[in-house]
């Protein structure tokens, strides 16, 4: 509009780091991200690091529900089995790996082999579950994941042999690492920050390779079409069963992350309130998009914080979401990054609304051409 | 409707909720870090099925606040308490003290209504380097030191002001060994403190020589809204007398139950241990007379100066008796101030020293605290009676017991429980 000139140098900028996920953007946000570990007060590093977790918790939900068109509302079965399977294996394997290892790096160890016990235990419980609930679409789907999720909470809050105490759930300790004279927490803020950039980061990578293969091409044909691309010769069912484990183990590696990050393994990470904070999160930020549960863990996370910072607003918190969702749904329908996109194309012209329209790459919307907003009305519609 | 329509309203909306943003970020930064007045965080169930303790306590820490206000503050500054929801979550509350401490910049915190929650807590206390005084959670293992018992979880900063399990339960068992009852059954809530209730009864009982057995115990997970089975399950026991820990809205919902179920014409005694939590003074379900409970401050004993003008000013705000919870958040504002006058300043290390071995004095009488951090307060129990004049439950006649550390410990002797003092 006004100020072409800094438009301009804006725009260039802007491209390079739009242009797909190219060396620009990754370099942008590794940099911001060095930047609030070096600077940022501690409780901030501490939300970020909550931020990337959430946000990897989103993401691994939503390459079943952007990606595949299937709504899980169980997804923090998963979440908190990555959490249990580690707080399990501090708790009862500690002293033995020191040991085994010697008590310096035991801490370390301990922690690496309970994040892959997270992991194995999630893959374990989302085979048969993934099994049984692909069986069904839409709502069924929903209600089945929902169902097994809350089957989690009650099976956790049992204590079944005394393994996951109940109601109270498990503390956390993540201990020290001492080496050659060298000792650090594994837990501090800053290590902990570092460890979750670096995990978050790698699984993002991950799943943006997922969905850009042709395993991913074939999860969005059969969220267009799932009789069309049966007709192509998929196995639906169980390409969606693969999805579901993927999906359910990628979220297993933020429940890994949100035990640490936590201190204690809750059951409230497998009630249906925490699967709804993914889907919430996906909502907000738009499912067609790669980065939208990324943007909309972010939103969502310092919008709660923001609230949180007046004590009289604070507890009505619930309500403002209330609002902002009723506002995303109505009026937002590609979610926060469509707007933003859309925003975008406003102040830099229509015309670049079109194929090289870069974030769309990784999105859902990336296959067809269209502008993101009609792609999301489409989603909108069908789910 | 066309894109253009959709795409104009999409900006306006996105400029007004970057600017609330804004907004929001700016205000966050600019709180905290002022030296005219000595922050406290307290955090309390403010939500849910025990929000009632929450309130209690906030009742009793703005009488204190206001009365050490009033009389030139702590060292000539005011205080200034910031109060959050644990919403009775680990989870929660493990944020809420981060977010106190880094971002608020409190010089102490106090509080804590779950046990569960507390035990999670204590670690991170000590990680944080700050003060906390625990004014209600009752686990004896938050003031027993790393390593006395697996579930231990003690360290230099965690305190507790108020009685804790092991106390309640020492005063428990001698209550039993002047009833008519041999055996004895309990009905508690799922998680650590329903069992952990259980098991100090028995063994303080056995400790203590009391002629008892232990025939059922019944485990409804909280928040239960049908105690028909379990009520039935101890019933068929046909035990003399039965111990519950239940609390909050759980208490009152099996009160109701129980009651339409001929609990208390065919079980002889009933001991309520957080029987005069928050819910005896409100209305809803009280207990029924002639039962027992404890507490762990009761608003006539003792009958002292700070006692009674503690509790004639409560009434005459709140309308009500003041429950433990009140005094236990009222005393915390009061310790704090005490240390860091003495202390001469907020230093979270010379608060933590003046604690620790600190001998202090409020309306729950004269106490000191044992090497553990934890208050040599008396256990109290007494009978169940509605008093016309407060109308309320009150405990008439009452036994206040005292909770002496090492005959405690000699009673626990052959248990691998640690009393927490």
């Amino acid at each position: 509009m006004s100020a072409t000139d800094t438009g301009g140098r804006v725009r260039k900028f802007g491209s390079a780091v739009a242009d797909g996920w190219t060396r620009e953007r990754f370099g942008l946000l590794g940099a911001l991200g060095l930047v609030l570990l070096a600077f940022g007060p501690s409780f901030q590093i501490y939300l970020f690091t909550d931020f990337l977790v959430v946000a990897l918790f989103a993401l691994g939900f939503n390459l079943l529900y952007g990606y595949t068109g299937l709504l899980s509302f169980g997804h923090g079965l998963f979440y908190a089995g990555g959490a249990y399977g580690l707080a399990i294996v501090l708790r009862d394997l500690g002293p033995v790996f020191a040991d085994v290892v010697g008590s310096g790096v035991a801490p370390l160890v301990t922690f690496v082999v309970g994040g892959l016990v997270g992991l194995a235990l999630v893959v374990a419980v989302a085979v048969p579950v993934g099994w049984l609930s692909v069986r069904l679409e839409e709502i069924y789907f929903a209600l089945i994941t929902l169902a097994f999720g809350m089957i989690g909470y009650s099976l956790i809050i049992q204590d079944p042999a005394g393994l996951t105490n109940g109601t109270d759930g498990i503390i956390v300790l993540l201990g020290s690492v001492d080496v050659g004279g060298e000792s650090f927490r594994i837990g501090a803020r800053q290590t902990y920050y570092a460890l979750t950039v670096v995990v978050v980061l790698a699984a993002i990578y991950g799943v943006w390779r997922v969905v850009n293969s042709p395993f991913g091409t074939v999860c969005k044909a059969i969220r267009e079409s799932p009789d069309r691309a049966a007709a192509l010769g998929i196995d639906v069912r169980h390409h969606r069963w693969m999805t579901f484990i993927i999906s359910a183990a990628i979220v297993g590696i933020a429940g890994v992350l949100r035990a640490g990050l936590a201190s204690v393994a809750s059951p409230g990470l497998t009630h249906w309130s925490t699967s709804a904070v993914a889907v919430i999160a996906t909502v907000i930020g738009g499912a067609t998009y790669f980065s939208g549960p990324i943007v909309g863990a972010f939103i969502f996370l310092y919008i709660r914080w923001g609230i949180s910072r007046f004590p009289t607003l604070d507890a009505y918190w619930e309500l403002f979401f209330g609002a902002l969702l009723i506002g995303v749904v109505l009026y937002f329908k590609a979610g926060a990054v469509g707007g933003l996109l859309l925003l975008r194309d406003r102040l830099f012209g229509e015309g670049r609304a079109g194929g090289d329209d870069g974030p769309t790459q990784g999105g859902g919307g990336a296959a067809e051409p269209g502008s993101s907003g009609d792609r999301a009305d489409d989603r909108g519609d069908d789910s | 409707m066309s894109s253009e329509n959709r795409s104009s309203v999409g900006r306006r909306r996105f400029l007004q909720a970057a600017g609330a943003g804004t907004a929001v970020a700016l205000a966050g930064c600019s709180g905290g870090g002022g030296d005219d007045v000595v922050r406290l965080g307290a955090t309390y169930i403010l939500s849910g099925f025990a929000s009632l303790y929450g309130e209690a306590a906030e009742r009793g820490l703005e009488m204190a606040q206001s009365e050490i206000n009033d009389n030139g503050g702590i060292d000539g500054r005011d205080v200034e308490v910031i109060v959050r929801d644990t919403e009775a979550s680990a989870d929660t509350a493990i944020q809420q003290m981060r977010s106190l401490v880094e971002e608020d910049n409190v010089d102490g915190l106090f509080g804590l209504d779950s046990s569960g929650v507390a035990q999670a807590v204590a670690p991170q206390a000590a990680e944080l380097g700050i003060p906390y005084m625990i004014t209600h959670a009752a686990t004896p293992f938050v003031t027993s030191p790393e390593g006395e018992h697996e579930n231990s979880v003690g360290n230099d900063y965690v305190f507790r002001d108020a009685n804790n399990l092991a106390q309640d339960m020492y005063g428990a068992a001698q209550t039993a060994a002047e009833l008519d009852a041999t055996e004895w059954a309990t009905i508690g809530p799922d998680y650590a403190f329903g069992y952990e209730t259980w098991d100090y009864f028995q063994d303080f009982c056995a400790g203590l020589g009391v002629d008892a057995e232990f025939t059922a115990e019944q485990f409804p997970p909280l928040t239960t809204g049908d105690y028909t089975p379990y009520i039935s399950s101890i019933l068929d026991a046909e035990p003399d007398a039965v111990i519950t820990p239940l609390w909050g809205a759980d208490l009152t919902t099996f009160v109701g139950q129980a009651e339409d179920a001929g609990w208390f014409d065919q079980i002889d005694h009933t001991l309520f241990s957080v029987g005069m939590g928050t819910d005896l003074a409100s209305d809803g379900s009280p207990l029924p007379e002639g039962e027992y409970a404890s507490t762990r401050y009761d608003p006539f004993v003792p009958d002292t100066e700070a006692n009674n003008s503690f509790r004639e000013t409560y009434y005459e705000e709140h309308e009500t008796l003041p429950t433990y919870n009140a005094e236990g958040a009222y005393r915390a504002l009061y310790l704090y101030k005490e240390a860091i006058e003495s202390a001469g300043g907020t230093d979270p290390d010379a608060i933590v020293d003046e604690f620790t071995g600190m001998e202090h004095s409020g309306p729950v009488g004269d106490y000191r605290f044992s090497e553990k951090n934890q208050a040599t307060v008396p256990a109290i129990w007494g009978t169940v009676t509605y008093d016309d004049e407060w109308e309320s439950n009150v405990l008439d006649p009452v036994n206040v017991y005292d909770a002496n550390p090492d005959e405690m410990a000699d009673a626990l002797a052959d248990s691998d429980l640690p009393t927490g003092v």
